[in-house]
């Protein structure tokens, strides 16, 4: 009988986790099930990818060590896998095994002083203290005296952190008495034991991170760093991050590696780890910050910018493989595994910042940047140079043109521009470019901000090549090297005076075209046929088209807020479904952790901003016959019309109305739209707080009188009903492309692939069982009674502040579920 | 900006950007592929007379400081780059790689696809390449025309001896273009060493009473080293412990009637696993070679196999079957590179204690 293993998903997304560890669950799977394994897989998240496997035994429960049990137990599961549910899944773990002991399952890879470590500061500094590491100073405290006791005895500044926190694990900085005096007992308040660690502040210093893997026959290979731009005191999450790491010489990268490595070992871990250090930049001095055994979103940065074949490897590894013998994909060379990634280009990953749009939403909002998460989402930028990396993840973040304009900041005094260098905001890039151009030395803006120098002369050098750009309008040379860092086709035509496509026609007639590279981990030593791509103005293009049927798939970007997940979820599940009916699929994206990535779901892959110009680039080289779109982006779809390409929307609505923040049920009425007719699925509800289907009212559907439709794109649509006549049946309201967070919803509630059937329909091919299942529809056999999606936005208060009641159909980045 | 070329003996010509030197330079190329560790490269004797081609996008970011050289000034005859940065805000730095390639008279080119350039170099091999203003027939003529010297390790071992003193054990380095890290990492074991030129004789050698022999890393073609070396070290292994590295293996190994051969594709970098047989521990360490020994040549002598390379079985390290007596090809010093690697300095220090003791 096969081993029976049990991933812990990592329940609702959120500031601390986006798709990256469905995207790595997914891999995991498909890595155990060629090895034999029947997984189990737990999740309450209605977007998880992971969940929709038919391969997979699905446990539909909320996240608690006792339904965790109860399933171990019911279903004789040996094995327990922690490493892809973010932190949740680690702490679980970790709770299971008290409650088991010895008698229960092995939790494959980690042992438990590595997940106590990961959750205790406290215990992880006694540990690095034997092997005589330098660690944070650090004193336990549970009660507020103690915490102030602490305080005292390190000096301030310190930080507080809730130990084993409901939640994200916050860092609160507190500078002096009376800011402890505000933090103190809403970090106890945040532990579920009661107690936090107060440490040594080293805000100012680096933030390093190294990812390293680790076999059962101590084998450790680094796979690679990444350098915060931003110092300690910004959460790492906030931070621009880039890699490979730019500012530290040879051997402090190396004391870095090897103590990684002494960490990986001290805790005989067998797969991955993350090590987080701050360096200090005045004597290269460093301390250990945390460890982080499971796959992240630095993780994931890493594996998108190496191309190194992470999930497989660390599955291997954790199953007590050896990392020379480890099964990899034949895609890569043999010896990808084992070969330390060495790049050549650079990633820098881009936070997404929605104040913006919290703000038009009525809601207030304080921008300044700390030590607790504030950014949604991120975005990442590749080139071979780092100019180009930081324009391009700009772009992506859907920055406009205007970013790097000498107006935008311009109205601020003197004193702001000081003030909120010292206490950075989110869009503190524009301020440093600002303060760069009202004459701050770099010495001095290094002394305010304790950014690394090395960051202020790239930012200037930014700022020269505009100022050469719009002295000499239509120079070749200038255009040229502008390409080459970055700027886009935009950028050059309003510092021209001109507009994009005269520039982008200048270019294409004067052979300044795009030339991508292929992202693999040996930088060119070997011949790998690796499948991701990023551009670069050069001389050699490695990227071929595809072949002569290909779908171009362009990606959602970034997460906001709101349906970040759940598009992901829908690009995802169509991808992977245009794959099954035969096409070459080649996608286009640019957030690093989003679940399009999974190698599998698509042949090409290109890491791209996803404005007009980058699209045009690589339907230049890939001639695809078909691009799918998601509807919410109107100017990119009209071009693409416009040059006679066959355009496949997938319906999105670019707002959603604010609608519900009022205590009020909202009727919906959702359908399947085939192009010539409007069938209907199912009614269900939404407040506030939640959606739900019940299988009672479902008879009530076929009475409903369907309502005209205003769209014209084959899709899922949702009618919000705001009148219901009972005599005529007769309905009022309006409708809508289905959001994507009820279309994953219902997906996964209904035990039907509606998004798969949606592509066989947009592809012309539906199959018997397609028609006979419209033609029978409003009768469908429910599985549940009841299911019920609730919206998770307790964290916004925490790391944003807001007070208010916010609208959850438009903002909430995270919900559960469950079924009855 | 001054636009400047790199130009290879197979025809090939890349445009880019000068950087130090104006000088036009001839080589022989080859490429790197370490991300840190640049100036350490430059300096090590091993790429004299060499053109370097870093495949990490941008150097100089550190700058230049004297802790980091492996000898005085660089020992390349060209470094080849994407981006070179034009400052560097490292508290160590003295000056910018600019600064420095300048001050050694040495060119350097940037804006180059280097990725384009290292899978074209990845096919063809190592091959002469020069650094030109202008890619004309005159260019290619005199490049074809090139004859690189086979005088590499005559050119840069020390011409007489010298002390590097310590209170430990009395160790001679055979100088076939040593490196510093060789040198620092002695001086960890507190050793008092003395340096000798590569054509020292078994005399000088003995006359210090040496408790243990290092024969250094160094350029060129083993083969192009005068013979009676090979002599030297067949009688000094036999007396005292023994570590070669580098090109100091690859001399051990010839002394031993082990052949060394041209390798197709040359290891420049820090990422390539090695497996110390033995223990079956893998380690990663910085390499730099061009020559390897040739496998079917063990069978029948007095050396065995400690280590291999796992990406290509290519051998790392070798041992005497009688005599304390071994060696490595890749890189211990961590010089740049990974600090794991550093067991055989070890290993050469442990048989000097015992040798002393008894």
């Amino acid at each position: 009988m096969a081993d029976k293993i049990l991933l812990i998903g990592g329940s609702a997304n959120g500031f601390g986790r986006e798709t990256e560890s469905d995207a790595a669950s997914y891999q995991m799977v498909s890595a155990l099930i060629r090895r034999g394994y029947e997984v189990y897989f737990i999740d309450d998240n209605p977007y998880s990818f992971t969940a929709s496997r038919d391969d997979v035994h699905v446990e539909v429960l909320e996240l608690t060590a006792d339904n965790l049990v109860k399933v171990i137990i019911a279903n004789g599961i040996t094995s327990i896998v922690a490493t892809v549910g973010g932190a949740v899944a680690t702490r679980l773990a970790l709770e299971v095994q008290e409650i088991l002991g010895d008698q229960g399952p092995k939790i494959v890879g980690l042992t438990s002083a590595v997940l106590s470590a990961a959750q205790n500061t406290k215990y992880l500094q006694e540990r690095l203290q034997q092997w005589h590491l330098p660690a944070v100073k650090t004193r336990l405290a549970s009660t507020a005296s103690e915490v102030f006791d602490a305080a005292r005895e390190l000096e301030f500044p310190v930080v507080v952190r809730s130990i084993a926190p409901q939640g994200q694990a916050l860092r609160m900085q507190a500078e002096d008495a009376e800011e402890l005096d505000q933090v103190a007992e809403l970090a106890l308040e945040r532990s579920l034991t009661h107690q936090v660690n107060v440490d040594k502040s080293i805000r100012g210093h680096k933030e390093i991170a190294m990812v390293v893997m680790r076999d059962l026959r101590d084998t450790k290979v680094l796979i690679g760093g990444v350098e915060d731009m931003d110092p300690v005191g910004i959460h790492t999450a906030d931070s621009i991050s880039i890699t490979p790491i730019q500012t530290l010489s040879d051997p402090v990268v190396q004391t870095l590696r090897e103590t990684a490595f002494k960490i990986a070992r001290g805790f005989n871990v067998h797969g991955l780890l993350q090590v987080r250090f701050a360096v200090n930049p005045e004597d290269d001095s460093y301390v250990v910050t945390r460890i982080i055994p499971y796959y992240d979103r630095k993780v994931s940065l890493i594996e998108g910018a190496t191309g190194y074949p992470m999930v497989p490897v660390m599955t291997g590894l954790m199953l007590d493989e050896r990392v020379e013998r480890v099964h990899i994909s034949s895609r890569y060379a043999e010896h990808t595994a084992f070969l330390e990634p060495t790049m050549d280009h650079i990633a820098v990953r881009f936070p997404v910042f929605t104040f913006g749009e919290l703000e038009l939403g009525g809601i207030e909002t304080n921008r300044r940047l700390d030590t607790i998460q504030k950014s949604v989402g991120a975005s990442i930028g590749v080139g071979r140079s780092l100019e180009a990396a930081l324009e391009k993840a700009l772009r992506a973040a859907h920055f406009s043109n205007r970013s790097f304009s000498p107006d935008l900041m311009g109205e601020l005094t003197d004193s702001q521009v000081i003030e909120q260098l010292i206490h950075p905001q989110d869009n503190r890039i524009l301020l440093l470019l600002e303060a760069i151009r009202r004459g701050y030395t770099v010495d001095e803006l290094e002394e305010l901000t304790h950014i690394d120098a090395y960051y202020f002369y790239k930012l200037e050098r930014i700022m020269k090549l505009e100022t050469e750009v719009r002295q000499h309008p239509w120079d070749m040379e200038v255009l040229k090297n502008a390409k080459y860092y970055g700027l886009s086709d935009g950028l050059i035509a309003k510092l021209w005076g001109s507009v994009y496509d005269s520039v982008r026609r200048y270019r294409w007639d004067n052979n300044i075209l795009p030339t991508y590279k292929t992202f693999e981990p040996s930088a060119g030593e070997f011949e790998e046929s690796v499948s991701q791509f990023y551009s670069t103005f050069e001389v050699e293009n490695e990227s071929e088209r595809l072949g002569q049927e290909t779908i171009l798939i362009i990606g959602t970007g970034a997460f906001r807020l709101g349906d970040g997940a759940s598009a992901s979820y829908v690009l995802a599940t169509m991808m992977d479904e245009f794959k099954r009916q035969g096409y070459q699929t080649v996608l286009v994206n640019n957030n690093p952790y989003d679940l399009t990535f999974i190698p599998q779901l698509s042949d090409k892959q290109y890491f791209e901003p996803l404005e007009i110009s980058d699209i045009m680039n690589i339907i230049e080289v890939e001639q695809p016959t078909r691009v799918v779109v998601p509807g919410n982006r109107i100017k990119l779809i009209n071009s693409l019309k416009a040059t006679g390409l066959d355009v496949q929307v997938i319906p999105r609505e670019k707002y959603l109305e604010s609608t519900l923040t009022e205590h009020k049920d909202q009727l919906l009425y959702n359908y399947f739209y085939d192009g010539n007719e409007l069938h209907p699925i199912v009614v269900s509800h939404q407040t506030n707080r939640q959606i739900k289907i019940e299988e009672d009212e479902q008879s009530h559907l076929a009475q409903a009188i369907t309502p005209e439709m205003p769209f014209d794109e084959v899709g899922l649509y949702q009618f919000v009903c705001e009148a219901y006549d009972e005599t005529s049946n007769v309905m009022q309201g309006r409708m809508r492309p289905m959001p994507f967070t009820h279309v994953a919803f219902l997906d996964k509630v209904s035990q039907h692939d509606w998004l798969r059937m949606l592509v066989r329909y947009m592809l012309n091919t539906p199959t018997e069982a397609d028609i006979t299942l419209l033609e029978s529809l409003p009768n469908f056999e429910w599985a549940y009674h009841r299911a019920t999606l609730r919206y998770q936005d307790g964290e916004f208060k925490e790391h944003l502040n807001i007070q208010k009641t916010l609208d959850n159909g438009q903002f909430a980045m995270a919900a559960t579920y469950e079924v009855e | 900006m001054t636009k400047r070329y790199l130009i290879l003996e197979d025809g090939s010509i890349y445009e880019g950007e000068a950087f130090g030197a104006p000088a036009t330079t001839f080589g022989e190329i080859f490429f790197h592929t370490a991300m840190t560790g640049y100036q350490e490269i430059m300096t090590n004797p091993i790429y004299h007379n060499q053109i370097v081609v870093f495949t990490v996008p941008i150097i100089g970011a550190a700058g230049i400081n004297h802790r980091a050289d492996e000898a005085i000034g660089p020992m390349v005859k060209g470094v080849v780059v994407r981006e070179i940065a034009e400052v560097s805000t490292n508290r160590l730095q003295t000056m910018t790689v600019h600064e420095f390639l300048l001050r050694h008279n040495v060119p350097g080119i940037s804006q180059i696809d280097t990725r384009a350039l290292t899978r074209h170099l990845r096919e063809t091999g190592s091959q002469k390449a020069s650094i030109v203003d202008f890619p004309d027939d005159h260019a290619f003529d005199q490049l074809r025309a090139l004859v690189l010297t086979n005088q590499e390790v005559q050119q840069t071992s020390t011409p007489r001896a010298y002390v590097n003193p310590g209170d430990g054990a009395n160790v001679v380095v055979l100088d076939f273009g040593l490196k510093n890290g060789i040198l620092r990492m002695l001086n960890d074991y507190d050793a008092n060493v003395t340096v000798l030129p590569y054509n020292a004789t078994l005399d000088e050698v003995l006359n210090l009473d040496p408790d243990g022999i290092v024969l250094s890393s160094g350029p060129g073609d083993p083969h192009a080293v005068p013979e009676s070396i090979l002599e030297l070290i067949r009688t000094l292994q036999k007396q005292l412990p023994l570590f070669g590295i580098g090109l100091g293996h690859e001399l051990f190994a010839l002394a031993n009637g082990v052949d060394v051969e041209v390798m197709p594709i040359e290891h420049h970098g820090m990422n390539h696993p090695i497996r110390e047989l033995i223990t079956n521990r893998i380690m990663y360490a910085t390499q730099a070679q061009g020559y390897e020994i040739s496998t079917s040549s063990i069978k029948g002598t007095d050396v065995f196999v400690t280590h291999v390379d796992l990406t290509d079985g290519s051998i790392q390290g070798l041992r005497h079957r009688n005599y304390p007596a071994f060696s490595v090809q890749f890189f211990p010093d961590t010089a740049p590179g990974p600090v794991e690697a550093v067991e055989p300095f070890d290993d050469f220090m442990d048989m000097v204690t015992v040798r002393r003791g008894g």
